[in-house]
């Protein structure tokens, strides 16, 4: 269960996400695969060898900004697991050795971000249909970027109103998160994943029509005399097949 | 390479990110009520409009115009923009609210690879898929930069059925030097079967190793993609021809 302690517990998501040397991104999901899933002569991988988690996910941008770009996300029950289990892998020689490999024709990553996520109110993780497909197809993060101040009036709208009619729809939510640590705060995002483009393209056209939306948006605008989501982010997602995730990340499994 | 009058036209790129929900009339402004007002004062005729759900500043609102001269640019814009129909029009349409909340304009010239891959048969409507790729280039090694891309990745791209709308350099704009480049695709899947195909190259991984071996460095920087649709009342023509009247 990754609800009931977001902000106040200390169960934690990394989103990390790296800018990609041009035409090597296949590069990099190796590289990562080299550390994060392939075994070692002891069994597992470097990163289980460390406590690293295996990544919920691990995604290549297909649209967006600052392409090539490969992301994962990985929970944490605390971010002392984390900060004890991460340096040690960075120290590493095994790694290195495979750093230094891959990055001899030039560095393979050019810049990395990595954002501190909670669960977000606005997850319903008992909505479940009982599949428990892993989830291809293409995925999406949505970022809203909210007024300073509102961000539960946008979880609630997100909750009762956005994310429900993208399923109608649709969609599959993977997680929806609060960003506690990262850039153009306060945020919320959402992983989901589509069946396939063209059903994502016709969403996006009907979400904007559909009734709930446009009086959630009517009463903004007449309460707070503007839209309480200040930005907005898209950005479709290839799903690295090797660590396709389930509903809710999983959590109902 | 020859130089035509038409490789020295100016291409101005224009991107809207949209007000949520309001799509629709933002359409119906830049589809029916604004082309007799750009008429009257000379704006060009735009060569195509296009939406984008799957990208950054979305919903997106684009369109692209050229122009032979700068001057009358901005000449023909001004003189738009103080036509009181336009305010009294823009006023009625928004509602009390904006339609769009902001915008990044380009100018932008043919890049002279494009010349090597445009179509040679008449002027056609080109549907499907488009891409709007914005590509960074390494600034110590422009002419290099657009080889690469000519010599290595167009001719993958069509080879794996993308068509090649248009290869322009930023002119005016933001993070110069930047190819900027317009693809079509029958459909998704087969832009997704050519990405793929792009990164598991052999061929062009070489290239970009030879690359970065000769130029200290990768001549690519980061890119921006916007996958975008047609609009139906303004649909490019192949070549990004203009739009017969």
């Amino acid at each position: 269960m990754f609800v009931g302690t977001p902000r106040g517990g200390s169960t934690m998501f990394e989103y990390r996400f790296y800018e990609v040397s041009t035409g090597r991104v296949a590069e990099e999901v190796a590289r990562m695969g080299a550390v994060a899933f392939d075994p070692l002569r002891g069994g597992g991988s470097l990163f289980d060898h460390y406590g690293i988690p295996r990544p919920l996910a691990e995604w290549t941008a297909i649209t967006g900004s600052r392409l090539p770009l490969y992301g994962y996300l990985l929970h944490w029950d605390s971010l002392k697991q984390r900060d004890s289990a991460f340096p040690p892998f960075w120290a590493d020689p095994t790694w290195h050795g495979i750093r230094d490999r891959t990055d001899a024709d030039g560095p393979l990553v050019e810049r990395m971000e990595n954002w501190l996520l909670a669960a977000s109110p606005a997850w319903n993780q008992q909505n479940d249909d009982g599949s428990d497909a892993a989830l291809g197809g293409l995925h999406e993060m949505r970022i809203h970027h909210t007024l300073a101040g509102y961000s539960p009036h946008v979880t609630e709208y997100l909750r009762a109103i956005e994310l429900h009619q993208l399923q109608v729809l649709g969609a599959v939510v993977l997680g929806v998160f609060d960003v506690l640590i990262g850039p153009n705060m306060p945020a919320i995002v959402s992983f989901l994943a589509w069946p396939d483009f063209e059903t994502h393209q016709f969403a996006m056209r009907r979400l904007d029509s559909e009734p709930r939306v446009k009086v959630q948006r009517d009463t903004w605008k007449r309460e707070h005399g503007q839209l309480l989501v200040r930005e907005f982010e898209q950005t479709l997602l290839r799903p690295v097949p090797r660590s396709l995730p389930h509903r809710n990340f999983g959590r109902s499994r | 390479l020859s130089t035509t009058p038409e490789d020295q036209d100016y291409y101005e790129l224009r991107l809207y990110r949209c007000t949520p929900g309001r799509m629709p009339d933002l359409h119906h402004r830049m589809g029916y009520e604004l082309p007799p007002l750009f008429a009257r004062h000379g704006v060009v005729r735009p060569l195509a409009y296009w939406e984008g759900y799957a990208g950054a500043g979305a919903p997106l609102y684009v369109y692209m115009l050229r122009w032979r001269d700068l001057d009358e640019r901005f000449r023909a814009f001004g003189a738009f923009y103080n036509d009181p129909e336009w305010a009294a029009q823009r006023d009625a349409s928004n509602a009390g609210e904006h339609m769009v909340e902001r915008v990044d304009l380009a100018l932008m010239r043919p890049a002279a690879i494009w010349s090597e891959f445009k179509q040679s048969h008449e002027p056609v409507e080109v549907g499907g898929i488009h891409e709007l790729r914005l590509q960074q280039l390494d600034t110590r090694n422009v002419p290099a930069s657009y080889r690469a891309l000519a010599e290595v990745d167009m001719p993958h791209l069509k080879a794996h059925g993308a068509q090649i709308l248009g290869i322009f350099s930023m002119w005016f704009g933001s993070r110069t030097p930047q190819a900027v480049y317009l693809l079509a695709w029958r459909d998704f899947q087969a832009r997704e079967a050519a990405a793929a195909a792009h990164e598991q190259d052999r061929d062009v991984h070489e290239a970009r190793r030879a690359e970065a071996r000769r130029y200290g460095g990768s001549l690519f920087g980061a890119c921006d993609s916007h996958v975008l649709q047609p609009a139906r009342y303004g649909v490019p023509r192949s070549n990004l021809s203009e739009q017969p009247h």
